[in-house]
């Protein structure tokens, strides 16, 4: 679903040149869980922009839903995000002129896809279901996410990319996100989950680990896959 | 200040200069309007004072009655003789047509003859002031040289010497363009002759009596009275006076009931009126929107607002940031509004120049007025930046640094509006929603945008009305008959006499009907308790109401052949108080045994006709002979035969030299009252350049700002795959819904304005012509359109920023 192979990013700051990623290698398959985890200014986010072809990388290759994302033009970028991939942000991004049950609406509307559910009952899955026609800045943080998370499922698309989506959150609501997140893999869908939190990572089959632009490390977390239950941060 | 502070407002400015630019632009459009045309308006009040002043027009104009002359001297002698007249001068004034055809195009026009003494030692009453060319010789000369004036010589576009004919026979050299009091403004002839039609040429007074034919006689007496010399008194000693002169009559008017004078006098302040209105809504328009932007921009720095009061700033340093913005908006709206101002002075001063020849225009800087707008300019940007900073600072500093989802939102009304149930998909109803997300803001937008586009309605309303008036009076004068001339005597001739025979039968001229035109003092018989009654001079026609040709149509009531009665004008029976089957009482030159007279009689009203100009009046042409004149005609009306143009007509008849006057198309006498107008369509069309640009100056600023404020939104609509021509459509949509609601307000509110200003404003200015209200609905639907494309379209500037946006930077930031 996702193949990324020695994939570069630079930035020019001034006379400076920045190495945001210093050569990635990753694929993750459909169905697949997993945490992205690093510290502040190692990569993660601009590895979550490139797989969702919001920034190109400055070299490498990069193929997400069988389109190589190097060779696509402009239009064909756009139609990949409508189309295949969803973001879920850490400060949500809800439209704050839409209601809840519009905001996912909107997700729907963009993909054209009608198999997910209505967005009623789409934001009863998420817990919502009483709160479909409150406006974004009528909903506390967690609610904001879950409508967040909500309308990127709306799209019906194949990849979810979450980057720090408990940043705002305090435990017990952050916890309740990351399992609806960790549900969607179960419809066979990829779902890639960026955090600085190492506890959080605990819940993942998979931990892509960060450092300096680079992945130091993949695979089960340290310990073994710990229930969300036993998860204290 | 410190090095710091500096360099952020640099920044500020820097990211922001578009909008400061638009923002000043708008604030420099309100500014200049209003000191522009006030300015205007001060300078011809100062060039109307000194112009009279240096070509000392009359206080008393004497002109002998009837067409007949005196002997030179005898009005004169008569001056001497009564107390109180200061300075005097003896003229010849007399009507002959003009042929100043040049280089082949045909011009016949309307010529009046004035003699008088030109000589620097004369006493110079109703001097006659060279503007171009070359001073009279003092001595006869073989050709005899005259004057032009200068509205028909620029009209026309006559060089300073050339060569015309007087009366079909005389040849004449004009060797300069020169004007004089009477003729600063042309509307003469109850407004039949304007600067198109009406050649006035100055000469010394042997010349004139040369051209005429009338050697060693005068007709006419200017004088100017003595200071605190009983005015009514000299008129009546003047009158009376008039019996030794052997049969003639004098009738004075008075400077007052000049029209030139009347006319420019009261124009200024009347057109004033109007200019305040404008610029005053355009000024709130400005005000609003500047508040509006400078708001916006505050509480975009909200956040920062917060951070700095968080780190313990104190409130002024923090308020200084916005204050300067404030400060930066007021500065360059005043350098703009200046510049603005002056260029709108200037166009409007060479538009009001071709009406009005003043000799001495003098436009020195209006200080005062500039001054008082550009306090105002430069207070309001200032004040507008107070109320947002207060709002900002007043809030606790976790709310400001508080991130969006805590942070509040909306107005009162929104909650309510914002929840009503909209069709069509997620992203359609978004431009509505954010409209209602914040109504303060799109209620300031939406009130510039109305005063606006009611200024435009009730600028292009005004224009239309003036054209409907008088393609509408046009209308009622020609009937069936376009190419309908009229054709004036100089004297009363019988209607089987070889003068009018020769117009009626000549073979150039098919429908032709002879008339009687005379003027009469009119007024209602009765008139209303306590209200001061009106009476007015009306040209009064005797026309054959039986015609088969043409009669005036009767709106109300019915033409009664044969029979006594009068049909009046539209505006002068309201203006009377009188309908039909009332009486007005009728002061007319009567003819008995002979002799001129004056007498009073009453009149039933028997019908209302629809041309606009009220000083038309009609009776029955057999009632002629109730006042005297049976028999008698100074007016045929036609039509050119077949196979003829209007300008040969002009020249066969006038070639025969018996007594014609004047032939010009009916339609062309009045159209010449249009010109009066004409300058106010100047201006008008000069205002509703302005107000197109003000319009697309806040559609830009209004784009220009939702862009820079909803980057976050936008990224996230670009993170979901939305193309960024969808995001500019619906920038569009959300200025197209303003739009169409400032449409329907600005309509409303422009047609109120339009009544307001051709009911009640233009009747002061104008007070001879009832102006048929109109709207062109196709034109102002284009205008409005115009509009309305300028909003849809201003998105695609700003738009550029959507499409080269960094999503992942605008995606990461807070608020
Ligand atoms: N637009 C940018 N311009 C310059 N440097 C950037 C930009 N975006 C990210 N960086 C740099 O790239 C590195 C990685 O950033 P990021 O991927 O955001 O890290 P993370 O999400 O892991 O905190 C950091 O050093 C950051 O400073
Ligand atoms: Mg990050």
């Amino acid at each position: 679903m996702i193949d990324l192979e020695g994939v570069t990013k630079h930035y020019e700051v001034g006379p400076v040149l920045v190495t945001a990623l210093a050569g990635i290698d990753l694929h993750v398959d459909a169905g697949e869980f997993v945490v992205v985890l690093g510290a502040s200014g190692s990569g993660k986010t601009t590895t979550l922009n490139i797989i969702g072809a919001l920034d190109t990388p400055s070299s490498g290759k990069v193929t997400v839903g069988g389109r190589d994302l190097l060779a696509s033009s402009r239009g064909e970028l756009f139609a990949l995000r409508r189309e295949t991939v969803s973001f879920i942000f850490q400060s949500f991004n809800l439209f704050p002129g839409l209601t809840a049950t519009e905001n996912v609406e909107f997700g729907m509307d963009v993909s054209g896809r009608k198999g997910a559910g209505s967005p009623a009952e789409l934001l009863d899955s998420v817990g919502l279901g009483h709160r479909l026609g409150h406006f974004p800045h009528e909903l506390s943080g967690g609610e904001q996410q879950r409508v967040a998370i909500a309308r990127a499922l709306a799209t019906g698309n194949p990849v979810l990319l979450a980057d720090e989506p408990t940043g705002e959150l305090d435990f017990k609501t952050g916890a309740q996100i990351l399992e609806l997140l960790a549900e969607q893999a179960n419809q066979d869908r990829a779902v890639l989950v960026v955090t600085h939190n190492r506890e959080i990572s605990r819940m993942a089959d998979r931990v892509v680990e960060m450092s300096s632009g680079q992945i130091i490390s993949d695979g089960p977390p340290e310990g073994g896959k710990t229930p969300l239950s036993e998860l204290r941060w | 200040m410190s090095l710091l502070r500096l360099r952020w407002m640099w920044r500020d400015a820097r990211r922001r200069w578009l909008q400061i630019v638009g923002i000043s632009f708008t604030l420099a459009i309100g500014i200049g309007l209003f000191a522009g045309l006030s300015s205007v308006t001060e300078w011809r009040l100062l060039a109307i004072d000194k112009s009279f002043d240096v070509t000392k027009m009359y206080d008393l104009r004497a002109t002998v009655t009837g067409g007949s002359d005196v002997p030179a001297g005898s009005l004169a002698r008569i001056a001497s003789d009564i107390d109180g007249i200061a300075e005097f001068n003896e003229r010849l004034v007399f009507d002959s047509q003009v042929d100043a055809t040049l280089d082949g195009e045909e011009l016949l026009v309307h010529g009046r003859i004035v003699g008088m003494d030109l000589s620097a030692s004369g006493s110079l009453v109703n001097d006659v002031y060279l503007l171009e060319g070359d001073e009279l010789p003092s001595s006869r000369t073989a050709t005899p040289q005259v004057l032009i004036d200068k509205n028909f010589a620029a009209f026309w576009g006559l060089p300073t010497n050339g060569h015309i004919t007087v009366g079909g026979d005389v040849e004449v050299n004009y060797v300069g363009h020169a004007v004089s009091p009477e003729y600063f403004l042309i509307v003469e002839g109850n407004g039949s002759l304007g600067k198109s039609n009406l050649a006035v040429l100055f000469a010394p007074l042997e010349v004139a009596q040369d051209i005429s034919g009338r050697r060693g006689a005068v007709n006419d007496l200017v004088l100017t009275l003595e200071p605190g010399a009983d005015i009514e008194e000299v008129r009546q000693q003047l009158v009376d006076a008039a019996a030794s002169l052997d049969g003639a009559l004098l009738s004075v008017i008075t400077r007052d009931e000049t029209p030139s004078y009347t006319g420019l006098i009261g124009a200024p302040e009347t057109q004033q009126g109007i200019y305040d209105v404008m610029s005053l809504l355009l000024f709130v328009g400005a005000a609003f929107a500047t508040l509006n932007f400078a708001a916006r921009m505050v509480e975009a720095q909200r956040r920062e607002i917060g951070a700095s009061m968080a780190i313990g700033e104190h409130l002024r340093s923090i308020a200084i940031r916005p204050l300067l913005m404030g400060l930066q908006i007021g500065i360059l709206g005043m350098i703009l509004g200046v510049v603005v101002g002056y260029a709108i002075s200037l166009q409007t001063v060479s538009v009001v120049q071709n009406i009005e020849r003043l000799p001495i225009f003098e436009q020195p800087f209006q200080w005062a007025i500039y001054a008082q707008a550009l306090a105002i300019g430069f207070a309001v940007p200032i004040l507008a930046v107070f109320w947002p900073v207060f709002r900002a600072v007043r809030v606790r500093p976790v709310d400001a640094i508080r991130s969006g989802h805590l942070a509040s939102r909306g107005g009162s009304l929104s909650p309510v509006i914002s929840r009503i149930p909209l069709p069509g998909r997620s992203l359609e109803r978004m431009p509505f929603r954010n409209l209602m997300r914040a109504p303060r803001r799109t209620f300031l937008t939406l009130l510039t945008f109305t005063m606006s586009l009611a200024i435009m309605f009730s600028m292009l309303g005004l224009a239309s009305t003036f054209t409907t008036t008088f393609d509408e009076g046009s209308k009622e004068l020609l009937g069936d008959e376009p190419d309908r001339f009229t054709v004036q005597f100089d004297s009363l001739y019988p209607v089987e006499g070889p003068q009018v025979q020769d117009v009626v039968t000549n073979p150039k001229v098919r429908l032709a009907e002879t008339s009687l035109v005379l003027g009469a003092s009119v007024g209602a018989a009765t008139p209303d308790e306590g209200a001061e009654p009106t009476r007015l001079d009306l040209a009064v026609r005797f026309v054959d109401f039986g015609s088969a040709v043409w009669t005036p149509t009767a709106t109300q009531g019915t033409l009664r052949a044969g029979e006594p009665g009068i049909v009046l004008a539209d505006k002068a029976a309201r203006d009377f108080g009188v309908e039909v089957g009332d009486e007005v009482m009728v002061t007319h030159p009567a003819l008995v045994d002979g002799a001129f007279t004056y007498s009073t009689r009453t009149m039933p009203v028997t019908a209302i006709h629809p041309h606009p100009l009220r000083l038309n009046a009609y009776i029955d042409l057999t009632q002629a002979a109730t006042w005297g004149f049976g028999g008698l005609a100074n007016t045929v009306t036609g039509a050119p035969a077949e196979g003829s143009s209007l300008n040969d007509v002009k020249r066969a008849l006038f070639g025969s030299g018996k007594g014609v006057a004047l032939v010009q198309g009916l339609d062309d006498s009045f159209r010449s009252v249009e010109d009066s107008l004409a300058q106010s369509q100047g201006v008008f069309l000069i205002t509703r350049i302005f107000v197109i640009f003000l319009v697309m100056l806040i559609a830009f600023n209004t784009a220009n700002i939702n862009v820079d404020e909803r980057r976050r939104d936008h990224a996230t609509m670009f993170a979901y795959g939305i193309p960024v021509r969808r995001v500019i459509a619906n920038l569009s949509m959300e200025g197209l819904l303003m739009g169409v609601v400032a449409v329907v307000l600005g309509g409303l509110f422009g047609y109120a304005l339009l009544l307001w200003m051709a009911l009640f404003l233009m009747p002061t200015a104008v007070p001879d012509v009832g102006m048929i209200v109109s709207v062109r609905w196709w034109e102002m639907a284009a205008s409005f359109i115009a509009a309305l494309a300028a909003i849809a379209l201003a998105p695609m500037f700003p738009g550029r920023k959507l499409k080269k946006m960094f999503i992942p930077g605008q995606l990461r930031m807070m608020e």
